[in-house]
């Protein structure tokens, strides 16, 4: 009567695919945020970390990001926005008949 | 001339009920990008009514019955007519706008399904009902939606925090969430045009069709009421749908706006884009895997999911009860309204009239009621809190400015914001005064004083001399 299959199926395919897209565009906004490498002091050693942050209305610091963290950062973007196609492909009947 | 009226006012009222369809839903997908900031409210509801007004011309489906199977339809059972419709209705659309007026996002379907089950009753008695359909499709969801959908964006939430969560104390990009969450509550938007306003367009074009079966005796359809062969709409139908429910969700149910963005807990941008992922997540999964779940249920669960994801952040549980008790009341309340209209409907062409005057008072009330408390796009969602957020409000020029903050400049405050600056200030204003006051009168109590002396001086004097 009730069918518990279909909720289940619903249920894990809801929980896995928003974990992939956000998952995804966290990334490309962690990737975004790569600081510029540490510099080394005179005596050798690194600068030293700040306190742990967990702010929410931070945006990123442009500064010396490295090339690789930018380009990966793109790719993560570029399979989010996959994600938005396949949900408005999703959406509109036409396309899926 | 009386199955005539009906149907006309059948077409008004479905009409209608896709207008406060439309501003009931537009918090589902646009409370959150509103409450965190990355969408201004009046662009928001814009951009939810032009998606909502082309995901209804988009939708190719309509419902083949009226009430979802929830009433046995059809052969054997019992034979919707549109005086059920119209008191189905009438039943929805009451209960739509009392749970507007009390700020409850509620489910616009189970509304319809409750006043044409009320009407039904009146008409058929209970065994009219399909029972283990009601338990599938209206008990069940109600509480799988949330659940689904609150533990969805619970999971999402704290993944996007644990990813973008920095231990080196540079900046973590946050805000950046909120360029997603434009697209993520445009998919919900979009998908709410698709599903909703076919609703009524199956509304209108089965009374249109019931309307055919029942005049067949020598009665000529005027050329507007046919329907196309294959039981889809008439061309006018999809157009009128789709404009009333891009109205309705431009008017923007500010209040459900403010219980989903605000009222439920303080969103963030990434919360926010967690949420609504989820939302469209779990939309899409049920319709294309078939287990329907209501959206304005997955919506509010999302949002109470990923407020128990974020660290400190708190859920309103008391808001939480509020929503829960209205959907627990949505069939009930709808469907005694949808009978009560059904039998004074049962008087005749008298009944009907009166029911739509009685209906239309009814309307203009809640309107007028809900202008002692006006909500709109200027105060859905305040200004958090004052010092938490950042903002800070300047007092001692007349007017309000923009503040540089740590994260650039805030936007101009909302009116209610605003009146707050003014209220203190009127404070300050009305305490200086009164310090003067008093001042003034020590003042003048010397002055008397030192006059009363001299005087006694100049009579000591005057005595000595």
């Amino acid at each position: 009567m009730i069918n518990w299959m279909a909720f289940l199926i619903v249920f894990a395919t809801a929980l896995a695919s928003s974990a992939v897209v956000v998952t995804l565009y966290s990334l490309g906004i962690r990737f975004l945020a790569t600081p510029a490498p540490k510099a080394r002091r005179a005596d050798g050693s690194f600068e030293p970390d700040g306190p742990s942050r967990d702010d929410e209305d931070d945006d990123v610091d442009d500064l010396g990001r490295p090339l690789w963290a930018t380009v990966a950062a793109n790719i993560c973007f570029g399979f989010s926005v996959i994600c938005v196609l396949v949900g408005i492909y999703l959406i509109v009947p036409a396309l899926h008949g | 001339m009386e199955l005539t009226l009906i149907v006309l006012l059948v077409i008004v009222l479905a009409l209608f009920f896709d207008f406060t369809n439309g501003f009931h839903d537009t918090a589902n997908a646009m409370a959150t990008p509103i409450a965190t900031g990355a969408l201004k409210p009046k662009t928001a509801v814009l951009l939810a009514a032009i998606l909502n007004l082309i995901g209804a011309f988009l939708s190719t489906e309509v419902a083949k019955t009226i009430s979802g199977g929830l009433i046995n339809e059809g052969d054997g059972g019992v034979l919707i007519t549109p005086e059920m419709i119209f008191a189905g209705l009438i039943g929805a659309i009451v209960w739509n706008l009392v749970t507007w007026l009390y700020g409850l996002p509620s489910s616009s379907s189970h509304a319809l399904f409750g006043g044409l089950i009320g009407a039904a009753i009146v008409g058929a008695g209970f065994q009219a009902i399909n029972g283990p359909v009601f338990l599938s499709k209206v008990l069940i969801p109600m509480v799988a939606a949330p659940l689904t959908a609150g533990i969805v964006a619970f999971t999402a939430t704290k993944i996007a925090y644990a990813i973008t969560r920095r231990h080196d104390g540079k900046k973590d990009g946050r805000g950046r969430f909120r360029y997603a969450q434009i697209a993520s509550s445009s998919l919900i938007a979009l998908a709410h045009g698709t599903n909703d306003a076919q609703k009524t367009m199956g509304v209108i074009t089965l009374t249109l069709v019931a309307w055919a079966s029942m005049a067949q005796g020598g009665e000529q359809l005027p050329g507007w009421a046919a329907v196309a062969e294959d039981g889809g709409p008439p061309f006018w139908v999809i157009l009128t749908c789709a404009l009333a429910i891009a109205l309705g969700t431009y008017s923007g149910g500010w209040r459900i706006i403010r219980t989903l963005g605000a009222g439920l807990t303080q969103v963030k941008p990434a919360q926010g884009f967690a949420a609504e992922t989820s939302t469209a997540a779990t939309i899409l999964a049920s319709s294309h895997l078939g287990f329907a779940l209501s959206t304005t249920q997955v919506a509010s669960g999302s949002v109470i999911g990923s407020g128990l994801g974020r660290r400190g952040s708190t859920v309103r549980w008391r808001t939480v009860g509020r929503i829960a008790t209205g959907w627990l009341f949505t069939l009930p309340a709808a469907g005694a309204v949808g009978a009560l209209a059904a039998l004074i409907a049962h008087l005749g062409t008298v009944g009907v009239i009166i029911d739509a005057v009685v209906g239309l008072a009814f309307i203009l009330f809640i309107f007028w009621r809900s202008r002692r408390n006006r909500v709109d796009h200027s105060n859905a969602v305040n200004v958090p809190d004052v010092a938490e957020s950042g903002y800070a409000v300047r007092i001692g020029s007349s007017k309000v400015r923009k503040v540089p903050t740590k994260t650039g400049t805030v936007p101009p405050l909302t009116s209610v914001a605003q009146s707050a600056v003014r209220e203190d200030k009127a404070a300050r204003e009305a305490e200086r005064r009164a310090a003067e006051e008093r001042e003034a009168a020590a003042r003048a109590a010397r002055k008397a004083e030192k006059r009363a002396r001299k005087q006694q001086r100049q009579q000591n004097n005057g005595d000595a001399r």
